[in-house]
């Protein structure tokens, strides 16, 4: 409804466009008596880069996530920009493997027509989970490795392409925007075979191809209407695989008899999806703004459906200078639903057909509002006080065991500015969030934030930033189906942040950075018991601990070469932890998927410049991982190195 | 609701259409502020008592602006919108201020001889806009004076985003005058967005991480920088959402779902870099215990075996745990199959 009467009164305000309109023209009718403008002649530029890249690692170690260890081989690299006004165009290509490239292209024609092409991809090698050792004694739970470690992989691709079509003098335009993602390559699957059972698990683990892809298309338009700037879109998504289902055989249980049935299948999605935008001049004391948008999502397989809509509004009011009120109301609506049955079937005897009931899934209706007041109380201390509400409405909950359907979150933030002077800053926030009847047992009833930064220059060449801030939540009351018995958890966070930029000897920049941050949670967890209540582990502790060093050096570039380093050091560890007997003896769980690694990334680069716009430029990138584990656990994670390394002649002209 | 949600934005469509036809295509030209925040203006105003004299005349005597010159002009900012018009579409003056106080009593001769006695001769920068002391929402004013009427909707929510309130302005990431690309570079963003955000920085070098730092993902991939009405400027309505942009296999919906904590991937999942693999909040198994019963399955202590087999993963199990189609072996919707 705001909406709308928005609208109406943008064409009512528009109508008093016309006296404006005659004044710019007698503006312009003064200005074309001065000399007629000439496009420059700016000459284009063109570089070509022709080299070679050499990269490699352990394959099965962390440490080269994201480098393409075939990736030796040819590289090349180009960009050109020109300017034979009115069209404009730049094209910038990087290319250091076939899995690992950058494009850039862009193309204009005055303001009419706008073209842009994004291009990435991205090799990323994938961990590897063992199963463990198969103790051949107890037939369940047995263990099946059909694959080996190293060489799981997927390339990943996007492209973002965005055409506006824009109509010549006037302030509206369409558009169009295509947005591709791909993944192609090889996973491990780990999957659970024999009867689904206890006394039949058969754990497996296998490697299978992954070919997906999946793309947008969204077409729109826009424009002002006098006080008002609308834009309307529609758009399609569609995603397919080209491996939709593994089969494998499973043994008999009481609900099914022996057979060939899928799993982990992939199935086929489309959604759709209108947005509609409006709002009022960024340069007024009063700025209104608000988005409607309706999604559906369709799984084409098996016929579940999701129907999406949001409505949000927002508001500036600038009193004056030292006062600023915002506001913000937003209403998200989720809808979703299923067929109530779901079949499967067993591919080598299609008689052995089953059809199970489905529970309707949970939908939910939030609404959030926000108020927030800035104040410029002097001139170098800013304070902004900050409310905001949170209401989550559920149906279908109580299927799915959740008692309270209904949860309202209120938040309350203050923080403020300080200039003492032009070359300090301090900034200080505190926050506190209550939630009534949270759902989740991740979601806690209080929590409280504060953090402190503080940023100073001592000289031109030398600037120190240090932050930190720190987190507490608490739960009364978990919500176990089988136990009232575990009802405490709390959970803390705390992160610290130091950081200098200076001069070394010789003009090298240095920046020299050092983070920590520490997320601990500390539960009562439960875990089934054969007999009578779940038992519960009062107290278990989960924490993980990270610790970055950084530095970075840049020599001054001088008229033929520059050169930078970097170093950084991160250590990181977590584990879980309890005292309670059952889960530490005979085996520590803890021991299972505790974490602990040192990694070390070595970088360096630089470019001579011959003359004549002839550079050699390098690129190295080398990296350790230390597993500091015991490795009572077999873990994917192996001590190792990965280097990625690129040499190139380039010729600018 | 939302299928009433499509159906009312198909009728104010309508009404747009309306209005544009009732408005009349003149008024497509103007987009004007609701009550211009005057005192903001005045700042903009510059010298009353100077005069424009154009780029030619502000640059002509002096060369150590000549790259700025040039990449200005092969900017769009510089490009000519129509030969037509007779004007450049921004130049020096559109945000410096009338710039003939600046350069008053500076020639080529005065610096020719300045120039032969090893002196750099100054422009008298006082004369100008200070664009440096201005207050911020004076600063944001100076771009968007013209980037509201240029149909850019990326700044659809800025007014009331997080950047706005936290002070942040066009010119701590836009500098138009680096070259003639005035879009920023992806690239370039994580670099820009690591001065203020700098745990972020440390984030991705963790074990698990985006490729951030090795510039194959980018800070604007999920957010926007110049703010959405979503928390943490993420660029669409719900996590999820944002995740799936790229992770769209995990879009679903499925038969079978976590019930409505897939909306929220940060319930499982740390967004920018994690100790635990796959950008897990907590390792499995104890991630999985805050919510669900650990598995036992006899009436004392769990053997070394049996530990093996449920304490390791939960996921080498139940490996379907984004949402499947097909029931467990059980008729069940435990993610198993």
């Amino acid at each position: 409804m705001l909406l709308a009467a928005a609208i109406v009164m943008a064409s009512v305000c528009a109508a008093h466009a016309d006296d404006f309109d005659a004044e710019l023209e007698a503006m312009l009718a003064e200005a074309v008596e001065s000399p007629v403008y000439e496009y420059p002649n700016i000459p284009a530029t063109y570089s070509f880069g022709l080299g070679a890249a050499l990269a490699g690692d352990d394959l099965a170690t962390g440490a080269g996530r994201y480098s393409y260890s075939e990736g030796s081989g040819l590289s090349y690299g180009f960009q050109t920009r020109g300017f034979p006004f009115p069209h404009r165009f730049y094209l910038l290509r990087d290319h250091r493997g076939p899995d690992d490239n950058y494009t850039d292209l862009r193309y204009a024609y005055g303001d009419t027509v706008f073209l842009r092409w994004l291009g990435v991809a991205v090799h990323h090698n994938l961990e590897y989970e063992p199963l463990g050792a198969d103790d051949t004694l107890t037939p369940s739970p047995s263990v099946n490795v059909l694959d080996a470690p190293g060489g799981q992989h997927v390339t990943v691709a996007l492209n973002d392409v965005y055409l506006r079509l824009k109509y010549p003098g006037y302030a509206a335009h369409v558009f169009m925007r295509y947005w591709e993602r791909s993944r192609e390559g090889m996973k491990q699957q780990r999957v659970l075979l024999g009867s689904g059972y206890f006394n039949d698990l058969r754990k497996t683990s296998q490697d299978v191809e992954v070919d997906w892809k999946s793309t947008d298309l969204t077409v729109g338009a826009n424009a002002h209407l006098g006080h008002m700037e609308v834009e309307a879109s529609h758009g399609v998504n569609d995603f397919t695989s080209g491996n939709a289902a593994t089969f494998d055989s499973y043994t008999a249980n009481s609900f099914r008899s022996a057979g060939t049935y899928s799993h982990s299948a992939m199935p086929e999605l489309e959604s759709s999806e209108d947005i509609l935008m409006a709002h009022t001049s960024y340069t007024g004391r009063l700025v209104m703004a608000a988005t409607m948008s309706a999604r559906e999502s369709d799984n084409k397989t098996s016929g579940a459906k999701v129907k999406y809509g949001t409505t949000t509004a927002s508001m500036s009011i600038i009193f004056n200078p030292s006062n600023t009120l915002y506001l913000l109301y937003s209403k998200h609506t989720m809808d979703a639903d299923n067929p109530g049955a779901a079949t499967v079937a067993d591919a080598l005897n299609p008689a052995n057909t089953y059809t199970y009931s489905v529970r309707q899934p949970v939908s939910a209706d939030t609404s959030r509002t926000t108020l927030a007041y800035q104040s410029l109380l002097t001139g170098s201390l800013t304070v902004r006080a900050k409310y905001s509400t949170l209401k989550a409405s559920r149906e279908n909950s109580q299927a799915w065991g959740i008692d309270t359907p209904d949860t309202g979150t209120r938040t309350g933030q203050f923080s403020a500015t300080l200039r003492p002077s032009m070359t300090t800053r301090v900034r200080a926030e505190f926050e506190q969030k209550r939630t009534d009847m949270p759902v989740y047992n991740n979601e806690g009833d209080v929590s409280r934030r504060g953090r402190l930064n503080v940023d100073h220059a001592f000289a031109p060449d030398l600037r120190v930033s240090a932050g930190y801030s720190t987190r507490l939540t608490e739960r009364r009351g978990l919500d176990y189906p089988g136990t009232t018995l575990a009802t405490e958890r709390t959970s803390a966070s705390d992160n610290t942040y130091l950081g200098a930029h200076f001069m070394l000897p010789g003009g090298i920049s240095a920046m020299a950075t050092f983070t920590k941050i520490f997320n601990a949670i500390k539960q009562d967890i439960a875990y089934a018991s054969l007999s009578g209540q779940p038992l519960v582990a009062p107290g278990a502790l989960y924490d993980d601990t990270s610790h970055c060093y950084a530095i970075d050096l840049s020599m001054p570039a001088s008229e033929r070469f520059t050169l930078a380093a970097g170093l950084t050091f991160t250590t990181s560890s977590a584990s879980f932890r309890t005292n309670n007997s059952d889960l530490t003896l005979p085996v520590d769980v803890s021991t299972l998927s505790e974490v602990d690694i040192r990694q070390t990334d070595y970088r360096l680069s630089g470019t001579y410049s011959f003359g004549g716009g002839l550079d050699l430029s390098a690129d190295l990138a080398f990296s350790n991982l230390d597993d500091m584990t015991a490795d009572a656990n077999p873990d994917a994670l192996q001590d190792g190195n990965s280097y990625k390394g690129y040499v190139r002649v380039t010729k600018a002209w | 609701m939302a299928f009433r949600h499509r159906g009312t934005i198909v009728l104010l469509c309508v009404l747009a259409v309306s209005a544009l036809l009732m408005a009349g295509c003149a008024a497509l030209k103007f987009s004007r502020p609701i009550m211009p925040v005057k005192e903001y203006e005045r700042m903009l105003v510059g010298s009353l008592d100077a005069d424009y004299i154009g780029t030619n005349n502000c640059l002509a005597a002096c060369h150590a602006h000549d790259k700025i010159r040039r990449d200005f002009t092969a900017s769009t900012m510089g490009a000519q919108m129509s030969a037509d018009s007779g004007m450049p579409m921004v130049d020096c003056e559109s945000c410096h201020g009338p710039g003939s106080g600046a350069v008053k009593g500076i020639t080529a001769e005065k610096v020719a001889e300045d120039a032969a006695r090893g002196i750099e001769t100054a422009c008298n920068y006082n004369a100008l806009i200070d664009i440096k002391n201005l207050p911020v929402p004076a600063k944001s004013l100076m771009c968007l004076r013209c980037h509201t009427a240029n149909a850019t909707f990326n700044l659809h929510n800025f007014a009331t985003g997080s950047h706005a309130m936290n002070e942040v302005t066009c010119i701590n990431c836009h500098n138009v005058h680096a070259g003639p690309d005035l879009i920023t570079s992806p690239h370039d963003v994580s670099v820009m967005c690591f001065e203020c955000h700098s745990q972020a920085k440390a984030e991705f070098s963790m074990r698990s991480r985006h490729p951030v730092n090795e510039g194959r993902v980018f800070c604007t991939n999920c957010h926007n920088p110049h703010d959405t009405f979503n928390e943490k400027l993420r660029r669409e309505e719900t996590v999820k959402e944002t995740c799936v942009r790229c992770h769209a296999e995990k879009r679903g919906p499925y038969m079978f779902e976590h019930a409505d904590l897939m909306e929220d991937c940060l319930n499982c999942h740390r967004s920018h870099g994690s100790p635990n693999r796959d950008l897990l909040v907590a390792n499995e198994t104890f991630l999985c215990m805050q919510c669900h019963e650990g598995h036992r399955t006899s009436a004392g202590a769990a053997s070394g075996e049996t530990k093996f087999a449920y304490y390791i993963r939960c996921s080498d199990c139940h490996s379907t745990i984004h949402g499947s189609d097909s029931p467990s072996p059980s008729g069940r919707g435990t993610f198993i199959q």
